[in-house]
């Protein structure tokens, strides 16, 4: 029973990053390969910040999202004037970045590691901990973050994003300020992958920089263009599939040795026919190219 | 108080060697046509770019109303008043007709992330407002009943008209019309000629780029001649239709 309830937490936390994941790659039509480097860095700030302060988890919880969406100012500003490929690879290496920081600034970070010990959260004294509580704990947040992601998408802002994908001149010859609307964009995501590294690293209690690395970055934008991207429901069936896969795999007694391996197969292979037979993914509306 | 609504002051601008616009001035009346023509690569499309800030000038200045915009970017030229309507028509296809023309909305603090959060009654009135006053151009182009169709299944015409009706609804000082006849049937063009001298009645200020002499001729107040991006002409269309010149341009031989 545990281990439903993990997978469904899992599911939670992923629900979250693949919906932010969404915000840049279905809305705006900005490729980020670095989302796994936010979902990182709001995870290091938070158990650092818990492990080396002892600061609650509903104090550390903001300044990670804080954290994040300055941090995002760094891919974001030299990013929006960089296009296509040349974007893709500032993001490539604001992940390569962040991981080697993480892997090597071993007095804040632990470095390879990792940071252990990290306390549940506690609320009015009550102690969040083990899958089952901790199921209802996050899946409390990704509805609270369903919720600011589908308000936020639906405004005029949503909107103003999508005119930006479509056509960034007639954006712009309408008045709209393509920089800034792309650094909101940023922010915003950037701030939402914090809440999942902070949920994730408060529910394993031990973190270490391999969870974040551009393998993870990837895997995010594999959920994302195989559930299909530029609405809500695409991301959210693209979490469902590629969390629970692997969680199948196990089931088929292939030998623990060769099932990462399958696993990677299975992406990209997945990742290839989308691209080729249905490039808008499951259910999405927007097709990258 | 003068009423000139654009001028243009000894702008120069070249794409490495080749000099796409020398040493162009010009100004444009409130509530009048300007007519701009010229042969391909005469330097007509550019001077658009230059206008709405796509492009820099390399030496000259734009004032809008008196005010110097040379250095302003895009946007922010869109937001004081200067509305393009581009040679390859552009809209949002997969956004309907309604949702393109509010997309050119001015209120600018309705659209940050959070503004749902906080302004909830005002972006309710304010999008009742809007919608109200986008279907107003919607109508004037005869678009009304094609408010939730999808952009991209309207036909070109349409498209043209929904484009329009989009720079339209944002209230422009100066409306920027880059060829909005070509690609279009008889019938069509006949109808956006009438919307252009509608729009002229109801005191618009417009430069027109168009290949169609006739047309340009019977809409504008005044013609401007380009040659390899040099002003030629500046004058009554009337007059051009007699002149020796506006032949010797188009058949390319006019000596510089």
């Amino acid at each position: 029973m545990n281990y439903i309830f993990h997978i469904l937490t899992m599911i939670n936390i992923y629900l979250i990053l693949s919906l932010s994941l969404n915000i840049l790659v279905g809305y705006s039509g900005l490729l980020s390969i670095c989302h796994a480097a936010f979902y990182g860095i709001g995870a290091y700030i938070s158990a650092i910040l818990m492990t080396k302060l002892g600061i609650n988890f509903f104090f550390a919880l903001p300044i990670a999202i804080m954290g994040s969406m300055v941090l995002s100012l760094l891919v974001s500003i030299p990013s929006v004037r960089l296009k296509g490929d040349y974007f893709i690879l500032t993001t490539f290496a604001f992940q390569i970045i962040v991981f080697d920081v993480l892997y090597n600034w071993v007095s804040l970070t632990k470095g390879p590691y990792g940071i252990s010990g990290i306390p549940s959260p506690s609320f009015l004294g009550y102690l969040i901990t083990g899958p089952v509580k901790y199921f209802f704990f996050s899946l409390i947040i990704s509805i609270l973050c369903f919720v600011f992601i589908n308000i936020v998408l639906k405004a005029p802002f949503g909107q103003v994003l999508k005119a930006i994908r479509e056509d960034e001149t007639l954006a712009h010859a309408l008045g709209k300020n393509v920089t800034k609307f792309k650094i909101q964009a940023f922010a915003v995501a950037s701030a939402l992958a914090a809440i999942s590294g902070v949920l994730f690293a408060h529910y394993v209690t031990y973190i270490d920089p391999t969870s974040f690395t551009l393998d993870e970055s990837i895997f995010l934008l594999s959920i994302v263009l195989i559930g299909g991207c530029g609405n809500i429901k695409g991301p959210i069936f693209g979490t469902f599939l590629l969390v629970i896969i692997p969680e199948i795999l196990r089931f088929l007694g292939i030998p623990d040795t060769i099932a990462p391996n399958i696993r990677q197969i299975i992406y990209g292979l997945l990742l290839v026919i989308f691209m080729y037979f249905r490039p808008q993914g499951i259910a999405g509306e927007y097709k990258f190219e | 108080m003068s009423n000139i609504v654009l001028k243009i002051d000894s702008i120069e601008k070249s794409f490495g060697g080749l000099k796409a616009v020398r040493e162009l001035s010009l100004f444009v009346n409130k509530g009048e046509i300007l007519g701009m023509i010229g042969p391909n690569g005469s330097g007509k499309t550019t001077i658009f770019n230059i206008i709405s800030g796509f492009l820099k000038p390399d030496r000259g200045k734009i004032f809008l109303n008196g005010t110097d915009i040379t250095k302003l970017s895009p946007h922010i030229r869109a937001d004081l008043g200067i509305g393009r309507l581009f040679q390859d028509v552009r809209i949002l296809k997969k956004l309907t007709a309604i949702e393109n023309v509010l997309l050119a909305q001015k209120n600018h603090s309705i659209e940050g992330p959070l503004a749902s959060f906080f302004k909830i009654n005002r972006i309710k009135n304010e999008k009742k407002k809007l919608t109200e006053e986008a279907l107003k151009w919607l109508e004037f182009v005869g678009l009304k009943d094609k408010r939730d169709t999808i952009a991209e299944n309207l036909s070109f015409g349409q498209q043209k008209l929904l484009a329009l009706a989009t720079i339209l609804f944002s209230d422009p000082e100066i409306i920027l019309l880059d060829e909005p006849l070509s690609g279009l049937d008889p019938q069509m063009k006949n109808k956006v000629l009438d919307l252009i001298l509608e729009l002229k009645d109801l005191g618009k200020t417009i430069i027109v780029i168009e290949h169609l002499l006739d047309f340009v001729f019977d809409m504008s107040d005044r013609v401007i001649l380009l040659n390899n991006g040099k002003k030629v002409y500046d004058g009554s269309p009337k007059e051009l239709r007699k002149n020796h010149l506006l032949m010797e341009v188009f058949t390319g031989n006019h000596a510089e």
